[in-house]
């Protein structure tokens, strides 16, 4: 690339050569302890709290937050994971009973959830009972999915069947996973994964 | 739905075992959290009443239960206007507020808090008229109206600083600013009133309502500045209101012209309106003006003295038929702590007769208050003046200041024959209220004060009052006879005995005091009483009056008559004569008296019957 200064009535604009840039790039000391709590950050976040532990032991850093809370929400991921969605409600609930108070839709996606383990299960009279009784028809298209599995004998080649995917649970997990974190005040995005996209 | 676990839960709230209770209440915690219809449910199911009953039971309180029956509570709130009212109604607030102000478990304090912020947040989010999404010309009008309840709502719960802080969290100061500009007046007042408590005894909060940031061009002090222009007087009053407490919150010390120039002038002015205004205009002033010379000089330029001159008269006038006693101490402190009263006794002298009455009367009200209001008067050299005023060509002004002076009782300059000069007056007032003047004089007075009073008053006097026409006059004659303690003259046993047999309850009560200042004397005065036979069956038959305070002065008769200060006197004499009256009998009946006071007395008297 050749430097060129094209815009006359602009003052010089500086344009940088791939040299000089990687030149710029080797100058740049990247201090150890940043990048140390770059990991911790995503350690923290994506609720690794033995490797959280671990890697504050090895670099004498300590964590953000109080690892404990760290496994609050790791208890939670983890029973939602596999499928006590119940269990996480109740442990969400205690830690902090504004979140489902004021998030509608994560609630929702909390109770649909349910809907699904019922399915899953089988327990056919109970998932509609549950319906009844604790879904709002206020997300009525994403219910209407979910109902549609009951009407599919192998749920698994129907359209509606990634419902049934662990990708589902994961995906309920992380948001509450998430607001967990933003009703701590905590970032619910690690910083490393973004920096990378840079 | 199936309810019946839902209705079992809520019967598990009466268990008197704390562990079924916290079980019931996260039952019903973990259905009611983020829907609607649960919350709904149990609240149907009346569970309000029965949380807020937790948190009444101070002693022996579970901290798990009221923790849990908190969060419950705060969670109904995220339900909505409807469920926000239930809980004002069943007094969820209160309790909530004490669990934060007081020192607890700091679990409890965060439950409780985030329970209030629930509340709070959504009385804020109702000042934003379009947060119900008004379409309609109506549903506009409506919404405007919900925020005004919601800002006077707000206005009421800022008590403490707790209250403002949780409030003020929830977003209240750009909610009520933005009100401010909203056109409708009321709103608009009601934004005003609920700005001015949020920053009451609050510089903090002060500052942040001056800073608040607006769609309006004009800062929030300049709105209020031509608010206070409006042509209401209510308007006038409340954005005065506001302005003063944010003056007091050291918030627009650079508006200090605006304040001397604007707002106290209004209120000076506002002193002469109507009604509410004119009942909270000095409340405001008097809070404006303390402890700010500056300013008290200026309310007095602006003439606002004579004005609360005529106010307090108002205020003392309306004291005696319906207003509340206390409220009424409370402004006359106010007018005390805003050091007005010098300028008030100087006012007694003014040439206008107007003024001098007004003052007169003012002063008569305050000293109708505490004592500490009477130095106040007497240090501010209310003496001169006022006995000036017992001669004024003015009867009104005369007979005010004669009630003053029966407050005060003073004696110096004259004040004793200026007095009985007045008990000769034609005027029932004037002749009342002077007698009641020597009465308050001779109470507990030095015995030179009590010969003078009867010297310039004369016994003939003292009879003649005693069978005046007025009850009143009669029953103010008897208490004066009573306090002078007189001496046991056989006319004044004769009055009594005859005064013995009325029926009036008030003078029975006086007599009867009279006849035991007579029996607290010497020797000669209890052998007077001893001498008439009459008197001690009237006092023997007042012992069963059904009125207990006669039943008491009746028995105090009898304890001072069988006093003994020494052995050598005759008491153990009277005691047998009082005996064989029948009085021993009576007084061991009267143990058994349903007024503990009647029953103390006969007791003190049974065991002097006792000791001989």
């Amino acid at each position: 690339m050749t430097s060129t200064t094209t815009n006359l009535s602009h003052q010089s604009r500086k344009v940088v050569t791939t040299d000089e840039w990687n030149k710029k790039l080797s100058d740049v000391k990247i201090d150890k302890a940043d990048l140390n709590k770059l990991i911790m950050n995503y350690f923290v976040i994506e609720g690794y709290k033995d490797a959280a532990e671990t890697f504050s032991q090895e670099c004498g850093l300590s964590p953000s937050i109080d690892v404990d809370s760290i496994q609050d929400r790791m208890y939670i991921r983890n029973a939602i994971q596999n499928g006590n969605v119940e269990e996480a409600i109740e442990r969400v609930n205690d830690l902090n009973p504004e979140i489902l108070d004021t998030n509608p839709k994560l609630f929702f996606h909390l109770q649909q959830q349910r809907l699904i383990e019922y399915i899953r299960q089988g327990k056919i009279a109970e998932a509609l009972e549950f319906a009844q009784e604790e879904l709002a028809p206020q997300f009525l298209e994403e219910l209407e999915r979910t109902m549609a599995l009951l009407a599919f004998d192998d749920t698994a080649v129907s359209p509606v069947g990634d419902l049934l995917h662990s990708s589902q649970r994961q995906r309920t997990a992380s948001e509450l996973n998430a607001a967990i974190l933003t009703s701590q005040s905590q970032e619910k995005d690690p910083k490393l994964p973004s920096m990378l996209k840079i | 739905m199936n309810s019946n676990k839902h209705t079992q839960a809520v019967a598990e709230l009466d268990s008197l075992d704390p562990f079924v209770r916290v079980k019931a209440l996260r039952f019903i915690k973990n259905n009611i959290i983020g829907n609607k219809t649960k919350k709904d449910l149990y609240i149907s199911l009346d569970v309000i009443p029965k949380l807020v009953a937790f948190f009444k039971t101070q002693e022996g309180a579970d901290s798990e239960v009221q923790i849990q029956a908190a969060i419950v509570l705060g969670s109904f709130a995220y339900g909505g206007e409807d469920n926000v009212a239930e809980l004002v109604k069943h007094g969820a607030v209160k309790p909530l507020l004490e669990c934060i102000s007081i020192r607890n478990d700091s679990r409890l304090i965060e439950a409780a808090a985030r329970a209030l912020k629930a509340i709070y947040k959504y009385l804020v989010t109702l000042l934003n008229p379009d947060s119900l999404n008004p379409k309609l010309d109506r549903e506009k009008i409506a919404s405007v109206h919900t925020a005004e309840l919601a800002a006077t709502i707000i206005a009421r719960c800022c008590d403490t600083n707790d209250q403002q802080i949780q409030i003020a969290s929830a977003g209240a100061f750009p909610a009520l600013v933005k009100l401010l500009v909203c056109g409708y007046s009321k709103a608009q007042e009601a934004a005003l009133d609920a700005l001015a408590y949020l920053c009451r005894e609050n510089p903090d909060f002060g500052s942040k309502i001056v800073d608040t940031k607006s769609e309006s061009v004009d800062s929030p002090v300049k709105i209020m500045l031509n608010l206070i222009r409006d042509k209401s007087p209510t308007m006038q009053l409340i954005s005065a209101k506001c302005l003063t407490h944010l003056s007091r919150a050291n918030a627009i010390s650079e508006h200090f012209n605006d304040i001397t120039l604007i707002v106290l002038p209004t209120l000076v002015k506002l002193l002469d309106e109507k009604g509410p205004v004119r009942e909270e205009a000095p409340h405001v002033l008097a809070y404006l003006i303390r402890d700010n010379e500056e300013l008290q000089k200026a309310a007095c330029d602006s003439g606002a003295v004579l004005k609360l001159a005529d106010f307090v008269t108002h205020v003392g006038d309306q004291d005696n038929s319906y207003y509340d006693p206390l409220g009424d101490s409370d402004k006359l402190k106010e007018v005390v702590d805003a050091k007005i009263i010098p300028h008030i006794v100087k006012a007694m002298s003014h040439r206008s007769y107007g003024v001098r009455a007004a003052a007169c009367q003012c002063t008569r009200s305050l000293s109708r208050s505490v004592n500490i209001l009477r130095t106040n008067l007497v240090d501010a050299g209310i003496a001169t003046p006022l006995f000036k005023l017992l001669s004024d060509e003015s009867t009104d002004v005369q007979t005010t200041a004669c009630a003053t002076i029966c407050n005060i009782t003073i004696m110096e300059q004259g004040g004793i024959e200026k007095l009985v000069e007045l008990v000769n007056s034609p005027d029932n007032t004037l002749r009342l209220n002077a007698i009641w003047a020597l009465k308050n004089l001779v109470y507990h007075a030095e015995s030179e004060v009590k010969d003078s009073v009867m010297k310039a008053l004369t016994y003939q006097k003292m009879e003649e009052l005693i069978e005046d026409q007025e009850i009143d006059i009669q029953e103010q004659a008897l208490n004066l006879l009573r306090n002078l303690a007189c001496l046991g003259e056989q006319r004044l046993m004769n009055i009594i005995e005859s005064k013995l047999c009325l029926w009036n309850s008030e003078i029975i009560k006086q007599i009867l005091y009279v006849i035991n200042n007579i029996a607290t004397g010497a020797e000669y005065h209890k052998k007077a009483i001893m001498g008439r036979p009459n008197i001690l069956t009237h006092i023997k038959n007042y012992m069963a009056h059904e009125n207990p305070e006669i039943r008491v002065a009746a028995v105090w008769c009898l304890i001072n008559l069988t006093w003994t200060e020494d052995k050598n006197n005759s008491s153990p004499g009277r005691v047998r004569e009082l005996r064989q009256f029948g009085f021993e009998d009576i007084v061991k009946n009267m143990m058994n008296d349903v007024n503990l006071d009647v029953r103390e007395k006969a007791k003190t008297a049974l065991s002097q019957f006792s000791q001989t």
